[in-house]
């Protein structure tokens, strides 16, 4: 490539020349441009803000609509029916076997004649993530005591909790038999005989 | 690279607003239009380019000749008419050359020697710049340079005391 040495000493000379010649720009106004330029400058910095928050807002309806669409095509949680039935016949069965001391309400009822103490409790729903985190955990799951089955376990939740925030016990009960009619008294044997026979 | 500032962009004004505006006028009469737009160009992009003047003289040329192939006849005739009455030089101190005679002679070259001088001596790119900005090689930009300074100092007639084959007027 010519280099700007290589030029002949005369052209070198006449460059100097001409290169001292100053380009007019005075109809360049520097005011009115260093003004369009800031304008410009923040139009640039407003554009992309305005693209952050579009970004932000589209991103945030996208997790919104796939939210909504795993809401309406998730399958039903399957029915969990937890069963415990302890007869009073079972828990002196399960008395002798374990030696573990049978439980006090459990002999009362035997001794009352109750059946199938305390047979069901309803097992607190236990509530998806999505419900615990948007509506909190039931009262009786929120306890830092857990909700047992066992007598001692429902005493101290029964102090801790209340009476009234416990889950309700659902006693079956065998329909009774009705009582045999007491023997009546002579006066009133000798009132029925004398109203048939007299 | 973050995107140029104020400071800068007046830094670039002063040292090549008339370098550009002279290149500008290659091609247009409205070439400080062309230099502003330029100039706005280069503060929205988002990153400043690595040859900020070279992108310049890019973005002017560009500018140029679309401004040039847009105007109508009756616009070029008026423009025509505002560009005689533009000084393409100021008045000059301490040099011999006469900055309107000069001007004529360099508006008496073809463009692409005209963009190579405006280019080279004004604007300070160099031949590879230039060869980038008119998409032809180094050497090319050279020859087109050294062609057209000889055709202004024939033209100008200038005197050099190194010039062995001076032709007096």
């Amino acid at each position: 490539m010519p280099r700007n040495e290589e030029l002949p000493a005369e052209l070198k000379a006449f460059e100097a020349e001409l290169a001292s010649l100053v380009p007019e720009d005075e109809r360049l106004d520097r005011a009115r441009l260093l003004f369009a330029a800031g304008r410009a400058s923040a139009r640039v910095r407003s554009r992309v803000v305005a693209r952050a928050w579009a970004a932000a807002a589209g991103a945030m309806t996208v997790v919104a609509a796939s939210l909504l669409v795993a809401l309406l095509v998730r399958p039903e949680p399957p029915v969990k029916i937890v069963e415990q039935i302890a007869s009073a016949k079972d828990g002196v069965a399960g008395t002798k076997q374990s030696g573990v001391p049978e439980d006090p309400g459990v002999v009362e009822a035997k001794r009352s004649g109750i059946p199938d103490y305390p047979l069901r409790y309803p097992m607190p729903e236990e509530p998806s993530v999505l419900a615990a985190v948007f509506f909190g955990a039931p009262d009786h799951l929120a306890s830092p005591l857990r909700l047992s089955r066992d007598y001692p376990g429902l005493r101290d939740w029964t102090l801790h909790e209340g009476f009234d925030r416990g889950p309700r016990p659902t006693v079956h009960r065998q329909a009774t038999t009705p009582k045999p009619p007491e023997p009546k008294s002579y006066r009133e044997l000798l009132n029925e005989w004398v109203k048939t026979n007299g | 690279m973050d995107p140029i500032g104020p400071e800068n962009l007046e830094r670039l004004l002063a040292k090549h607003g008339g370098a550009l505006v002279l290149y500008a006028r290659q091609w247009t009469a409205a070439a400080e239009d062309v230099v502003q737009d330029a100039l706005l160009q280069l503060v929205q992009q988002r990153r400043v380019p690595e040859n900020v003047v070279g992108w310049l003289y890019r973005a002017v040329r560009n500018g140029a000749i679309s401004a040039a192939r847009s105007e109508d006849r009756r616009r070029r005739r008026h423009r025509l008419v505002a560009d005689r009455s533009t000084s393409w030089f100021k008045p000059a101190d301490g040099t011999n050359l006469d900055a309107a005679a000069a001007a004529e002679a360099l508006k008496s070259l073809p463009i692409h020697q005209r963009e190579t001088v405006v280019a080279r001596l004004w604007g300070g790119l160099s031949f590879g710049e230039i060869a980038k900005l008119t998409g032809t090689s180094s050497s090319t930009a050279a020859r087109r340079y050294q062609a057209a300074l000889a055709a202004m100092r024939e033209r100008l007639r200038v005197k050099c005391p190194e010039t062995k084959n001076f032709r007096p007027n």
